[in-house]
């Protein structure tokens, strides 16, 4: 090897000087102590993937019982006709919440758990590349359920549903704080979802074990993917709808007003555009661990790997176009409902050839029941039960008959439970042993497999007979003899049966961490990385990082397993500046491109999460005051987070080949942090065009308020849109002179100079808007939504050029270490395209008065 | 002065509808014209000629005509245009390499003005601005799928934003209360279609059918890709 693979490579040989810059290092530990996870409580300030990840699956289990239990009640309650277990208020309540915390405090976080456990043992990383942002993302997740959850000891549960449609949702018709729970607790917990969207993009593009290329990744890598652009896409609808409603419901607002030319249907749209995507982000990843497990199993590799990845990139597209079949019965055009019919049935297409591909791979060879598998032939047996009901849903007219029936939950829990909740009872018998250490028992997971299958069965077959005997959801009791009473009982039980099983479960996880056999190296015979140490593994995930030349590199990479696994060639084998450090890869080959490193244990992820959260509960307890304190706090941690020297500018040895030396962070678009720079930017565009589909739909649907609306202030919107253009530009220069490595004062110039760019185009904007009344018509309303949305985009992009000239100024920086200013030209750019084309819809929307 | 005719010919009834072909001389000799040059140039012969026989049939066969009356076969004539039959020329042009996102914002904006009422209308009026419209619809699709084809692992945020763009241009054009486009307000209606209904089809169309089109590229795309980059490099190791 003579050079670096990495060729168009901005930084020159290496700059020592630099790293005594960044004294970050802890030299008088050893390799193992740096990796090593914080003793005591001060475990809370560990940022490792494995503590984080087992948090989140661990608090995602619990919300799983607390919601299970809900669910019992809500069976309790129709065990008999005319029942007065619960009444009607706390029954909504009940259900409600049941369904709330399922979707967004369980499903989501689960799958986060498992995915920021797996991704670097998988991949062959020591550790995610945003590991505070995880750390991050689940103490918002935390504080964001506990706030959801505390609504119950205020008696203001919310009551609406899961779905929370308006009218009944908005203030009028929800007095009090309960809707306000759930709109600014779950979107605290959202936080979550897209700060863990970012990290997976980052994690499985830019660091991958040397060689490992795209179609060398295991498939769970693919579903992940998959699975976090489309939250990266699909949660801001929700967001945006969310903030939309509280702002109603706070403000005034008229977003959903039908007599200010709102719309109850634009809630509707906006989250059934995030709720449809979201049945995919749930089933993917189970999806994926399925193909993971199987061909484990099956003792081959997956049957059309090639196939299963494009049929998950294509349903990440097809799951952003459908959304509208769960409107069937809102008075859709009848000329569109026929063709919504027809690709819903369609889906289908997809998920078969998955579904294809894991019958396929069963029957290349003879199949070992283990508990995981059975639980997989569970999942292909009630999933595919509850995509036939999802085709019969599908066609307009038995959709009609069926609407808000029990069909539908039955159809529900057959998809969610079938395509989720048993993937992942799999998944964790196969991998507890690799949080633990040891082995759960088979026996008992048999008897929790079979009471789980049996009673879920039971319960929710009876319910599409129910549905069809035409008894609708949510209604918290019924009249005795009209057919309900017996199918309620047998559900009532069957819910019991599977709540038995899972005891069994729990019961068997405290037991076999006393008295389970201990796991030897690799005890399911699996093939990716993960099992490559003996549970548990070591803090470090690798003591080396090993070339990947296989999709299974446990079974045809025999260097791999000849040896203690401590003994693996690799790189990084050699620490040099007692820093956590990964290899960074180039996105699509997998080539090693960059010593990436990565942060050791800070309090700063959970300073920032708590005053966000005082932030949200404070305005939820209208303590505005509060609230300024939260964010205050929020924002001196997240200074603290970021101000700490650039590890960029030089290079080390990685142990690679013949000598191969590579830069430490390297300062290039390839960077993990470009690419999660991008990530986000990818998460505002999304946000962004759901507020420009709010105002386009207004426009649409309701074009005599349109026509009533005043126009913003032509001059100032043609002055925002040049300033638009200077910012773009601006931005762009600040991005050459990173990657050119152009002198310090020039980037300190041009980060004022953006500063002031800035500042005029916020005034600019606030002109322009100053002839609009936001509370004369909900049109009017969403263009002040897209001002303030610009002008949250203008605070950051501001806070950071100040930031990044204040560096400079305090010489906190040197030549070569271009990063900060890299990501900020990349986010001034996309908050430069986003104010030009509000400028432009300000210059077009309304009536000039 | 005469009313000027469209170049489809004037609306016509149902009952003429399978009579009407466009046999306009300087269209087949400009078909000829691009067949010829294009069968020097192409690499793959099958597929051009595919894009080429698509593209003969939707300007000289009925569709045409139909176009005139009902915008919901205008629709159906943009979307084989620039969903099927750019692609299929897309593939069949020696690889472009052409950066995705400004290609896609090119092709979004062609999109939304040409169907915009103005716009729309004028096509209607002059032979000249209909032809600007279909040769910068296609044209602008072509080079977007060819950019898309020569670096398919760069062009996802490309593909999310046209898959986004054509979605929402669809639910805003079906759900809209009142018809946009004037030339429709009569034209339809001896197909027993108000022209709202025809709107409403012609957007749901665009949504559904375009949509699962779009996605058909991007899901050949994606195995495409797979499958080229699974092939072991030449220098495998041993």
């Amino acid at each position: 090897m003579t050079d670096a693979p990495y060729d168009n490579n901005p930084v020159p040989g290496p700059r020592d000087d630099a790293y005594d810059m960044a004294p970050k290092g802890e030299p008088d530990k050893s390799f193992e102590e740096v990796w090593a996870t914080p003793p005591g409580v001060k475990v809370l300030s560990s940022v490792s993937h494995r503590v984080v990840g087992k948090r989140f699956l661990i608090t995602g289990f619990i919300f799983f019982l607390i919601a299970g239990v809900l669910a019992l009640l809500v069976r309790l309650q129709l065990l008999v006709s005319e029942n007065t277990f619960l009444d009607s208020e706390t029954y909504n309540q009940v259900f409600t919440m049941h369904g709330t915390i399922m979707m967004f405090l369980f499903a989501i976080p689960m799958l986060e758990g498992f995915a920021v456990y797996l991704i670097p043992l998988m991949i062959g990383a020591r550790d995610l590349v945003f590991p505070r942002l995880g750390a991050f993302g689940y103490y918002c997740y935390l504080f964001g359920g506990i706030i959801v959850l505390s609504s119950f000891l205020f008696d203001a549960a919310p009551a609406g549903g899961w779905f929370m449609y308006v009218p009944l949702s908005t203030s009028q018709y929800t007095e009090g704080l309960s809707a306000d729970f759930w709109l600014i607790g779950i979107t605290l917990a959202e936080i979550a979802s897209v700060t863990a969207a970012v990290e997976i993009i980052a994690a499985i593009l830019c660091s991958r074990a040397p060689g490992m290329s795209l179609t060398k990744m295991p498939i769970l890598m693919w579903y992940l993917l998959v699975t976090a652009f489309m939250i990266a896409i699909g949660f801001p609808p929700l967001i945006i709808g969310s903030i939309l409603l509280e702002a109603e419901r706070l403000l005034g607002l008229p977003f959903f007003d039908i007599s200010l030319g709102g719309d109850p249907l634009l809630w509707q749209h906006l989250f059934w555009l995030f709720g449809h995507p979201e049945v995919y982000i749930i089933f993917l990843p189970a999806a994926g661990m399925v193909a993971t497990m199987l061909p484990v199993f099956v003792g081959k590799p997956l049957f059309g790997y090639g196939f299963a990845v494009s049929a998950v990139i294509t349903m990440g597209f097809l799951s952003f176009g459908l959304w509208a079949h769960h409107m069937f019965a809102t008075g859709l055009p009848i000329m569109s409902l026929s063709l919504f019919s027809a690709a819903s049935t369609m889906v289908a297409v997809p998920t078969g050839v998955q579904i294809f591909c894991f019958i396929a791979t069963l029957t290349l060879g003879k199949p070992r029941l283990t508990v995981p598998m059975l639980f997989i032939l569970g999942f292909l047996f009630i999933f595919v039960l509850g995509g036939l009901t999802g085709v019969m849903l599908a066609a307009v007219p038995f959709n009609l008959q069926a609407h808000d029936s029990y069909f539908v939950v039955a159809h529900l829990h057959y998809v969610l439970i079938g395509g989720f909740v048993f993937p992942m009872f799999g998944a964790l018998y196969y991998w507890v042993p690799h949080f633990t250490g040891r082995m759960m028992s088979e026996t008992l997971g048999k008897w929790a497999f079979w009471l789980m299958f049996l009673g879920f069965n039971l319960a929710f077959f009876m319910m599409h007979l129910t549905g069809l005997r035409g008894m609708p959801r949510r209604i918290a009791t019924y009249p005795e003899g009209i057919g309900w009473d017996r199918l309620n009982m047998l559900s009532t039980v069957g819910a019991f049966i599977l709540a038995a099983g899972i005891a069994v479960f729990i019961v068997d996880f405290f037991r076999h961490q006393r008295s389970g056999p201990k796991t030897g190296r690799d005890p399911w015979r699996a093939a990716t990385l993960e099992w490559l140490y003996e549970p548990r593994t070591p803090g470090y995930n690798f003591r080396a990082i090993p070339a990947i030349r296989s999709r299974e590199p446990l079974w045809d990479q025999p260097e791999l397993t000849d040896r203690p696994a401590a003994e693996v060639d690799g790189a990084l084998r050699i620490s040099h500046d007692h820093r956590r450090e990964t290899i960074g890869c180039d996105p699509v080959t997998g080539e090693p491109i960059q010593i990436l490193r990565l942060p050791h244990p800070t309090w700063f992820p959970l300073i920032s999460a708590l005053g966000l959260a005082v932030l949200f509960a404070a305005t939820l307890a209208s303590l505005y005051w509060l609230s300024a304190i939260g964010g205050l706090i929020a924002l001196i941690g997240l200074t603290g987070w970021i101000w700490e020297p650039s590890d960029s500018g030089v290079t080390r040895e990685t142990g690679l080949g013949e000598g191969l030396s590579l830069p430490v962070n390297v300062v290039d678009r390839k960077s993990h942090l470009h690419v999660g720079t991008i990530g986000t930017i990818l998460i505002l565009y999304a946000l962004f065009a759901s507020l420009l589909f709010a105002g386009l739909f207004l426009w649409n649907v309701q074009p005599e308020f349109a026509q009533d609306t005043a126009r913003p202030a032509r001059i100032f919107a043609l002055v925002s849109a040049a300033l638009s253009v200077i910012l773009f530009a601006l931005s762009w220069m600040t991005g050459r002179r990173a990657l050119s490595q152009g002198s310090l004062a020039a980037g300190m110039l041009i980060n004022l100079l953006t500063g002031v760019a800035i500042v005029a185009l916020g005034l600019s904007f606030f002109w322009a808007l100053l002839p609009v009344d936001p509370y004369s018509t909900a049109f009017a309303a969403v263009g002040w939504a897209m001002g303030a949305y610009v002008a949250a985009l203008l605070a950051v992009s501001l806070y950071w050029t100040l930031f990044n000239a204040l560096r400079k100024a305090t010489g906190n920086v040197v030549l070569g270490q271009g990063l900060p200013d890299l990501l900020l030209a990349a986010f001034g750019k996309a908050t430069a395209v986003m104010a030009g084309i509000t400028a432009v819809a300000f210059l077009v929307a309304g009536t000039p008065q | 002065m005469d009313p000027y005719t469209p170049f489809c010919g004037t609306p016509p009834l149902p009952t003429e509808l399978l009579t009407r072909w466009t046999f306009d001389p300087v269209l087949i000799a400009g078909l000829i014209a691009a067949f010829a040059i294009g069968m020097r140039y192409t690499i793959e012969r099958k597929r051009f000629t595919g894009a080429w026989a698509l593209v003969a049939f939707l300007f000289i066969s009925p569709l045409c005509a139909a176009s005139m009356a009902l915008f919901s076969a205008r629709v159906a004539q943009h979307i084989l245009l620039t969903l099927v039959a750019a692609p299929l020329l897309a593939a069949a042009l020696p690889k472009l390499r052409l950066p995705p996102m400004p290609v896609a914002v090119v092709f979004a904006v062609l999109f939304w003005f040409w169907h915009a009422p103005a716009p729309y209308q004028a096509t209607l009026e002059s032979d000249l601005t209909y032809w600007a419209m279909h040769l910068s619809l296609f044209g602008s699709a072509t080079l977007m799928f060819a950019a898309f084809r020569a670096t398919p692992e760069q062009s996802i945020p490309a593909a999310a934003l046209t898959g986004a763009q054509l979605t929402l241009f669809a639910v805003v054009l079906t759900l809209a209360p009142t018809p946009w486009h004037s030339w429709h307000m009569l034209t339809t209606i001896p197909y027993e279609l108000g022209p709202l209904a025809d709107q409403q089809l012609a957007g749901a169309m665009m949504w559904v059918a375009g949509g699962l089109l779009f996605l058909a590229v991007i899901g050949k795309l994606a195995l495409t890709f797979l499958q080229e980059a699974d092939v072991p490099p030449a220098k495998s190791r041993p």
